[in-house]
């Protein structure tokens, strides 16, 4: 009895003293709850900033190269025009391949030019022949193709540099003489020339690997669905949900609004022809809608489960009601995903400039994080429920958007809609919800290869 | 902030309560995990790991029993796996029946009551002190504790006895509390 005692009172002593004590963590210890807890955020717009940093580097890259080459061009006509007049003993070597030389459709993707400046032994007479089909290569490409951009490739560059080069040769009357004598003489070496040389050239081979970055901005909602099925008691004896549930017209009981959101991603483009292209890449989607509901003190929350497939019913508390509350408030469902999109993009109609395309992609849909709100089966409370999230999903989106291209840039505007195929939440929820994105994308591609 | 206050705020992830709730039971959960750790170090990171679960599930605290109920149980779960992971709760498993153990009189500090049954405690081996933080404290069952520990119900029993009896010895040479008889005179002494 005695030890009985003793035994309860050492018991309890050693548990009143344990509970009195109190020690106090160290500031790191708070400092790692919090960055686990909203750190990820950091994450999310890290990778928003690093992408728009990329498209901003590709932006100025192309922007700069582009005007250097402007000034290349400017600058090489001038002192082309000088060369030629101060060293008699040079002359321009240029081929021109062109298979539509003698045909009456030329096409100018098939045309390239190639200038080099070779020293010659003799005079300049010798070498007239090859001027002879400089000009008549030079007259063509004018009369031809009059809006050929002159600065925006070697091409363009070469036929400034011809360019100078005949004017220096009319600048210089007795270089012109010696060359319309030389012309008569030599036809034969300018008929092998065009027939033969100019043929053996390679030709450009066409470029089909691209890359592309695009960002949209997207009005978000959602469509609510009931389950389909219609609970009976009696035929679903087994599974009986303890909670009352409805079935269809959940969008009537609900107050959601649309919200804004946005898409983020990068593609690598393979054209396989003209019109066709495929494409496959990563995007980030940022969606959400906002719900209006109502404060309420804590009060239980029940979920009854489909019965064809668990039957159960999920009870929590929540101190967010549906309809009448001490308070409104406005919630927000947000989504954070990461997909993989594989789709089709076909060129419409347009010219070399400006196109219209249509694309369509599927993309599997990988949920990073979530900050959502269910309603319970009996519409009268919101509560989370994370079991209930469905993680991985797919996705569908079709767009057509203007094309304009800016040689090996290409811009696109257009209008784009993403529906989520699978309901946000899993099958046991009776409840369906789909993610609708409707956006305004904005897009840039460089060809590669 | 009232506690339902803090409560919501958590619920709705809001910094500020989710600050206003761990400033006010860390000092007392902390204290719970280091009764469980090694050492200090051991004990924050049990803290630490502890509290990231109380905010992500706060959503299933079902307002059924005490707040602070609901978290102690959360803390004593994350120590328990703490401890397995690590393998010192195994370690000590292996001492289990080691009656002999020698207390160094000098590692018992000597400030007030509180802290030094703590530290008391502490000095147990591991898998004694597991149990009787459990059975004596934190007021779990011994089938309970069985479940947790993935021992028989006897040893959990028989690990109690002997840790209640070490705890004793070290008290008593402490000169915490006093032996039965001495206390019953001094408590009839007392009465008179």
């Amino acid at each position: 009895m005695q030890r009985n005692f003793y035994t309860d009172e050492f018991e309890q002593l050693v548990r009143q003293k344990a509970d009195q004590y109190k020690m106090y963590p160290s500031d790191h210890v708070w400092k790692g709850v919090h960055k686990a807890l909203h750190g990820r955020r950091g994450w999310y717009w890290a990778g928003m900033a690093v992408l728009l940093l990329g498209a901003g580097i590709f932006s100025a890259d192309y922007l700069l190269n582009r005007h250097s080459l402007n000034q290349v061009a400017k600058e090489m006509q001038p002192s082309l025009t000088a060369l030629q007049l101060t060293q008699p003993g040079t002359t321009a070597n240029t081929h021109l391949t062109n298979s539509d030389v003698k045909g009456s459709n030329p096409s100018p993707d098939r045309l390239s030019t190639h200038v080099d400046f070779i020293p010659v032994a003799g005079s300049l007479e010798h070498s007239s022949p090859l001027i002879n089909i400089i000009e008549t290569k030079t007259a063509f490409t004018e009369i031809g193709y009059p809006n050929l951009d002159p600065s925006t490739s070697k091409r363009s560059l070469a036929l400034n540099s011809l360019r100078a080069f005949r004017s220096s040769i009319v600048a210089a009357p007795e270089f012109a003489d010696a060359a319309s004598e030389s012309m008569m003489r030599t036809g034969e070496q300018v008929n092998w020339l065009e027939e033969y040389a100019v043929y053996q050239l390679a030709g450009t081979r066409a470029k089909k690997l691209g890359w592309m970055l695009h960002f949209s901005p997207t009005i978000n909602y959602r469509k609510l669905t009931g389950s389909g099925t219609v609970y009976s008691p009696a035929s679903e004896i087994q599974s009986v949900p303890l909670a009352l549930s409805f079935n269809g017209a959940v969008d009537q009981y609900v107050h959601h609004k649309p919200a804004l959101g946005f898409e983020l991603g990068s593609n690598f483009l393979y054209r396989t022809s003209k019109h066709v292209q495929f494409k496959a890449g990563i995007q980030f989607n940022y969606s959400r809608y906002n719900i209006e509901a109502y404060s309420s003190h804590p009060e239980k929350a029940t979920i009854a489960l489909d019965p064809y497939w668990n039957g159960d019913t999920i009870v929590s508390y929540t101190s967010v009601r549906n309809m009448s509350g001490y308070a409104q408030q406005e919630l927000a469902n947000q989504y954070f995903e990461v997909s993989l999109p594989v789709g089709i993009e076909v060129r419409l109609f347009g010219n070399e400039k400006l196109q219209l395309d249509v694309a369509g992609t599927l993309q599997p849909t990988y949920l990073l994080n979530r900050n959502s709100y269910l309603i319970t089966t009996d519409y009268k409370n919101y509560t989370r429920e994370p079991s209930l999230v469905r993680r991985w999903n797919v996705n569908a989106g079709v767009e057509t958007y203007i094309a304009y291209n800016t040689g090996t840039v290409r811009w696109q505007l257009g209008p784009q809609f993403r529906y989520q195929l699978l309901s946000t939440y899993a099958n046991e929820y009776p409840i369906k919800e789909y993610l609708m994105e409707y956006g305004f994308k904005i897009g840039v591609s460089k060809t590669i290869r | 902030m009232t506690e339902e206050a803090i409560l919501q705020g958590c619920l709705h992830n809001h910094p500020v309560a989710q600050r206003e709730l761990y400033n006010r039971f860390s000092p007392k959960m902390l204290a719970v995990c280091y009764r469980f750790a090694h050492n200090r170090e051991d004990a924050e990171d049990m803290l630490q790991e502890s509290f990231i679960k109380v905010f992500s599930q706060i959503h299933t605290f079902q307002n059924k029993g005490a707040f602070e109920g609901w978290i102690r149980r959360i803390i004593v779960h994350t120590c328990i796996n703490h401890l397995k992971k690590n393998k010192r709760f195994n370690e000590s498993v292996d001492i289990m029946n080691a009656n002999g153990i020698q207390v160094r009189e000098e590692s018992i500090p000597s400030i007030v009551q509180a802290k030094q049954i703590v530290e008391c405690i502490r000095l147990l081996p591991i898998g004694y002190r597991t149990v009787l933080n459990l059975y004596a404290i934190e007021g779990y069952s011994h089938k309970e504790i069985a479940d947790m520990l993935d021992i028989e119900e006897s040893t959990s029993r028989s690990q109690y006895t002997r840790a209640k009896q070490m705890l004793e010895d070290i008290l008593l040479k402490k000169k915490i509390i006093q032996r039965p008889r001495e206390k019953m005179n001094w408590l009839m002494a007392a009465g008179r």
